[in-house]
């Protein structure tokens, strides 16, 4: 496997202008995320303080491995939803390492509104359950939650995906044996009860911790019945009476070292079998993925450059070199793991999307992890190639991705628009993780060709109806559903919907698809299958 | 596996394997033990049959630099695709093919101008999308087949490569 020869001239203007782009919005983005992990309104701090609680922050502390690294999910989730109110919609989900095992943390954030779940709250706490049944990993439970947020109940009660699924996703978990462990350090009430109910093990912490269907006011309400928190859900209670929680523990500290010694009794899971050799860092430096980075979504820019400062030793076998050259194809070592790169230099046509599936067939028979590099503005249009069939060598890729077995990642880095997303496994193609880089853009196709389509549109109706339009007319129609397709196509809006598993300063994308991919490869990789390609 | 090194202007083909000892150097003239061992006080230790050298070896990149009996050698490491690729002359291409259909949008060079490996010949657009054209190799251009604006197929020859004039 030999090097990647780079062609970046480190030296010229526009690397040097990229590169002062780039990382400032990497600055940008670092300092929104340590926003949304410390910054909270002192009256909140002061209630946590009051009610002998610690800060969600340090619970991870005490519950991780010290020196460790933990990949956090979604640090950005909510950022643009409830007036910037719910940071990382008040709950702190990833993976960790706790006694020496991988594992993922859901943690409620008891200084965002009580820890209350919005549905966003909802959406990542499901979407943490799916990547512990996905990967198999134990998840540890650090329960403290004011409850369902009443006024949005419509949008987290009921439907598919919503609250019940948290529940769900635990049954499955237990039935695959998968291991799950729930510290009480807040009150869990109502469907919040049944995280620890579900959980194989439940430590619960006394004075502060509860767990009841409903809390006295309302069994005050439901039966008149007067009782105490402590009497009804507390910990006493539930250890030595209803065995509903197992530990006792009298401060979080000894809560949650109780849980750490519980990881320490499960078992080691045993890897899929994938090549891997020692790691090797890459030889071109990461950070000069600022410089590659163009400032504008329009420009290109050479995939093989990302692909040289991501993997080992920087290290690429091509696969067709010389065919369907506007996708990259090939073999690399991440973190010492053998993985297939499809990666986009060029809109997908005939040959790279018949390229694509060839190779992602590869990838399965020989049961090698594959990683997405997206920058994709779509396939290729027009007649010729309408005749060629693009659209059904655009299924056939499609298709590969969709009853892929492997495990794939993804990571946005630059554009992502169209079926393109499809068909470079985007967030509906079950990725185990995907992640966005912060200048990147995901719609169904750009902002300014839809408000020219919209505002075309609009502008024929009006003009059968008689109407004469002025410019400023037209730019009064065309200019809001610009200024709302810019917005909802960031990365800081398809985070904040948690479309992504998180958004990443581009030099950690290495550091992150390595426990992506260990994480991953806790769960055996089964034989390939496919549905119909149609030829 | 095979390596090849090239020392001063020689290129040397070796081959290494395993022996039951430590290693087997293939080589043009013969087969020889060897094997390369850091001892616990640092000093490193060249085995070749029954004789033994102390080196001192420094790697950059692909540079090695190894300091033996008194003299310093500057290898250089070639990996054997690169170096079977370079032999059959299978270098860069002579004509700069379109990726995509589309047009020029910007032009950075001129029939007659020597350019530089990576660097920027043109820019064009297609679907919406910028992209810049960059040379693939050392070379002088010899034509530009395009005008800004002109639209052209995919692989049209945008532009056509010459060599370098050998210097002096």
């Amino acid at each position: 496997m030999k090097r990647i020869e780079s062609r970046l001239n480190t030296g010229s203007a526009e690397f040097q202008a990229n590169a002062a782009h780039n990382r400032k919005l990497a600055e940008a983005f670092r300092e929104k995320q340590q926003a949304a992990r410390e910054k909270r309104p002192q009256r909140d701090i002061d209630r946590v303080r009051r009610q002998d609680k610690l800060l969600v922050r340090e619970r991870l502390k005490l519950l991780l491995d010290p020196g460790t690294p933990f990949l956090e999910f979604s640090s950005l989730a909510a950022n643009e939803a409830y007036d910037g109110e719910v940071p990382s919609a008040a709950c702190v989900t990833g993976i960790g390492i706790v006694s020496g095992r991988e594992v993922v943390i859901n943690a409620g954030d008891p200084s965002v509104k009580g820890g209350a779940w919005y549905p966003l709250t909802v959406k990542k706490i499901v979407r943490a359950l799916e990547i512990a049944i996905e990967n198999r990993l134990p998840v540890v439970h650090l329960c403290d939650s004011a409850g369902g947020f009443l006024p949005l109940q419509a949008d987290l009660f009921a439907d598919k995906h919503m609250a019940g699924r948290i529940f769900r996703n635990q049954c499955q978990l237990s039935k695959m044996g998968v291991q799950q462990v729930s510290v009480v350090l807040g009150h869990c009430t109502a469907g919040g009860a049944y995280v620890p109910g579900l959980s194989d093990y439940n430590v619960i912490v006394r004075g502060t911790g509860a767990i009841f269907l409903a809390g006295p006011p309302l069994v005050k309400a439901a039966t008149g019945e007067d009782v105490s928190v402590e009497e009804l859900g507390g910990c006493d209670m539930h250890t030595s009476v209803s065995g509903t929680a197992d530990y006792p523990a009298s401060s979080e500290e000894e809560g949650i070292a109780i849980a750490r010694d519980i990881v320490a009794q499960f078992k080691k899971p045993q890897k899929a079998n994938v090549l891997w050799q020692p790691p090797e860092d890459p030889f071109y430096d990461p950070s000069e993925l600022y410089g590659i980075l163009p400032q504008d979504i329009k420009a290109q820019f050479d995939m093989k450059e990302v692909i040289a400062r991501l993997v080992d030793g920087s290290r690429f076998h091509e696969y067709q070199p010389n065919y369907g050259k506007t996708l990259i194809c090939g073999y690399a070592h991440l973190w010492g793991w053998k993985i297939g790169i499809v990666a986009n230099n060029g809109v997908l046509f005939n040959d790279s999307s018949l390229k694509g599936a060839h190779f992602i067939t590869l990838c399965n028979q020989n049961r090698t992890p594959i990683l997405f590099l997206q920058n994709i503005t779509g396939f290729m249009v027009g007649r010729e190639y309408e005749r060629q069939g693009i659209t059904k060598d655009g299924a056939k890729m499609i298709m590969a991705v969709s009853c892929s077995e492997v495990p794939k990642f993804t990571v946005m880095c630059h554009g992502s628009f169209g079926a393109g997303n499809y068909g470079m496994s985007g967030r509906a193609f079950d990725s185990r993780f995907l992640f966005s880089w912060p200048q990147s853009q995901t719609s169904v196709m750009g902002a300014e060709q839809a408000a020219n389509t919209l505002a075309d549109i609009k502008v024929r109706q009006l003009q059968r109806q008689g109407k004469q339009l002025s410019q400023a007319d037209i730019d009064a129609i065309r200019d809001p559903v610009l200024a709302d397709f810019k917005r909802k196509q960031s990365a800081y809006f398809t985070t904040s919907e948690i479309w992504d598993d998180g958004m990443l300063d581009p030099v950690d994308t290495r550091n992150a698809l390595g426990i992506s991919l260990s994480a991953a490869l806790n769960t055996p990789i089964a034989e390939p299958g496919y549905g119909i390609f149609r030829m | 596996m095979h390596h090849a090194f090239r020392l001063v202007d020689d290129v040397h083909n070796v081959a290494l394997s395993r022996s039951a000892q430590a290693y087997r150097l293939h080589s043009d003239n013969g087969t020889h033990e060897i094997n390369l061992e850091t001892a616990s006080d640092g000093r490193t230790w060249l085995s070749l049959g029954e004789q033994q050298f102390e080196v001192t070896i420094a790697t950059h990149g692909d540079d090695v630099f190894i300091h033996l009996g008194g003299e310093t050698y500057e290898l250089r490491y070639q990996h054997p695709l690169d170096r079977l690729a370079a032999e059959a002359g299978g270098a860069a291409e002579d004509r700069v093919l379109a990726p995509m259909p589309g047009s020029i949008i910007s032009l950075a060079v001129k029939a007659g101008d020597a350019v530089s490996k990576g660097q920027k010949l043109l820019v064009m657009e297609s679907m919406k999308m910028e992209t810049t054209i960059n040379a693939s190799r050392d070379a002088i251009i010899a034509a530009v087949h395009f005008e800004m604006g002109q639209s052209f197929d995919r692989d049209a020859a945008l532009l056509s490569l010459a060599p370098m004039e050998p210097s002096s």
